[in-house]
């Protein structure tokens, strides 16, 4: 059976930690050579630099590849409660936002995330934050009271799993991605205990393999229907296409 | 007194995304009578070196009283001989700046001991950022490597400038950059060490309002030659400019 195909994470632009080769052109074309029909993208100058120079390039090399999608990104400890920056970026075109706690080093019940979560409320987006360290699903709880807007796990592995299905099942606008996967049985297991409608494919392409994500992610005994919605269903629900 | 800043940095800044542009920096020497300052990118320094020495490259075309200092990864090795390649023989580039990618994080001499030896025919100094007495120990590490070649410590140790001084007294080819920690006595106490001609000015902005580096300086209990030395004889010696040829 063939399948559409949304990567939920991926990202390109320089990555001055370790050598890495991750032009926007690389990123289209293993889309492209993988059969994944759209990406949410964002360019890593918004992750390592400022996210005002990264979400300007996330815009303009999205707006240069047909598969691309627009990903915002604000870092909370440049961001001084300007309202209505969330709508203001949606405006432009950003599909979702991404968080990065761990990367930039901040906690999750940071005073300026809250207050970009409070504007976030105003639209219909779903936020990705980082979780892929053991604590950070719980952690990311003390920010979800009253909230609506839909969260996605990003990072998810075999050993924060527990912690982020327990989360879940207090919390049902939290979903999980799939980048961190790798254990077998760990997808089915996480299906059978939250469902197929609240988990996303994320591969982290540029950063890890596109190919690895989704040979663990077809190679995994749950059922089509479940494949269906975790590959592609789910996204497109979130970004109000299905 | 005349001052040539040998580490200031422009572009957006990290994190707010602040503009600082050449013509700020412009605007700044003229404030505090620096004539010369060595100049990288901000976004080089943050996340993508060959960006930002491009950037470099325009603006130091632009601004004669602008010098660009290279920036390379040590993640990079290949991609960072071709940046040198390309800037560091011309006059416009004065220094090159050795990073790991990271702020805050040093580099070593595994790590970057082949662009250092790609580097040994360029003659101009590197510049290693050295927050805290772990990069200090490796700075001098470095330096003891590569004995021929002059090495800044930017930032001078931070609040470990007392090791960072003692190292330098030791191994002859590290000189100080005076940004980072604000102590009222690493000044006086570096000058009694190494002396002063091996003690270099540099304001970190845009991270930093050069009025407290140099307020710092001016307020050290040391000579007036001294703090021309600081402010501006260190500098020429070490990239080799005489007052004829500035």
């Amino acid at each position: 059976m063939a399948f559409e195909i949304i990567d939920a994470n991926t990202v390109f632009g320089p990555w001055p930690i370790v050598r890495a080769d991750m032009p926007v052109d690389r990123l289209a074309k293993a889309l492209t050579n993988h059969g994944v029909s759209k990406a949410l993208a964002l360019s890593t100058v918004g992750l390592l630099h400022n996210y005002g120079d990264g979400n300007a390039e996330t815009l303009r090399l999205c707006a240069e590849h047909e598969s691309l999608i627009p990903v915002a990104t604000v870092d909370p400890r440049g961001y001084f409660g300007v309202q209505g920056i969330a709508a203001k970026l949606v405006e432009q075109g950003f599909k979702m936002f991404r968080f990065f706690p761990l990367t930039q080093n901040w906690p999750v019940d940071h005073a300026a995330f809250v207050d970009l979560l409070d504007d976030i409320a105003s639209v219909d987006v779903p936020v990705m934050v980082q979780a892929h360290e053991s604590g950070c699903p719980s952690s990311l709880m003390r920010v979800l009271p009253d909230r609506k807007t839909t969260f996605i796990l990003e990072g998810i592995s075999f050993e924060n799993m527990a912690e982020a299905v327990a989360v879940m099942r207090r919390y049902p606008n939290v979903l999980c991605e799939t980048r961190e996967l790798k254990v077998p049985g760990a997808l089915r297991f996480l299906v059978d205990q939250v469902g197929a409608d609240r988990v996303i494919f994320g591969s982290g392409c540029l950063r890890s393999s596109l190919a690895a994500a989704l040979g663990y992610l077809m190679d995994a005994e749950i059922s089509d229907d479940a494949k269906a919605a975790v590959l592609a269903g789910n996204m497109k629900r979130l970004l109000g296409g299905g | 007194m005349p001052i040539i800043d040998v580490h200031a940095e422009i572009g957006t800044t990290p994190l707010w995304g602040v503009p600082f542009t050449d013509q700020n920096l412009a605007r700044s020497m003229q404030k505090y009578g620096v004539e010369r300052s060595i100049i990288s990118s901000t976004i080089g320094n943050s996340c993508d070196f060959v960006r930002g020495n491009g950037q470099i490259a325009r603006v130091v075309q632009a601004n004669p009283v602008m010098l660009g200092c290279v920036v390379v990864n040590i993640n990079y090795p290949e991609q960072s001989q071709k940046e040198m390649h390309s800037y560091i023989g011309t006059d416009k580039f004065a220094a090159l700046m050795l990073t790991s990618g990271v702020r805050g994080r040093f580099v070593t001499l595994a790590e970057s001991e082949d662009i250092l030896n790609a580097h040994r025919r360029f003659i101009k100094p590197v510049y290693l950022h050295v927050p805290n007495q772990a990069a200090a120990i490796a700075a001098n590490e470095i330096a003891k490597a590569f004995p021929i070649m002059k090495f800044v410590m930017i930032g001078m140790g931070g609040d470990d400038w007392r090791m960072a001084t003692v190292l330098a007294e030791k191994t002859l080819n590290l000189v100080l950059e005076v940004s980072g920690s604000s102590s009222p006595d690493k000044i006086c106490f570096a000058v009694e060490h190494i002396g002063s001609h091996r003690i270099a000015y540099g304001s970190g902005l845009p991270y930093v309002d050069p009025s407290a580096i140099i307020g710092l300086v001016q307020d050290a209990d040391i000579t007036d030659l001294d703090k021309r030395n600081i402010f501006e004889g260190s500098a020429r010696r070490l990239f080799g400019w005489n007052r004829a040829s500035s």
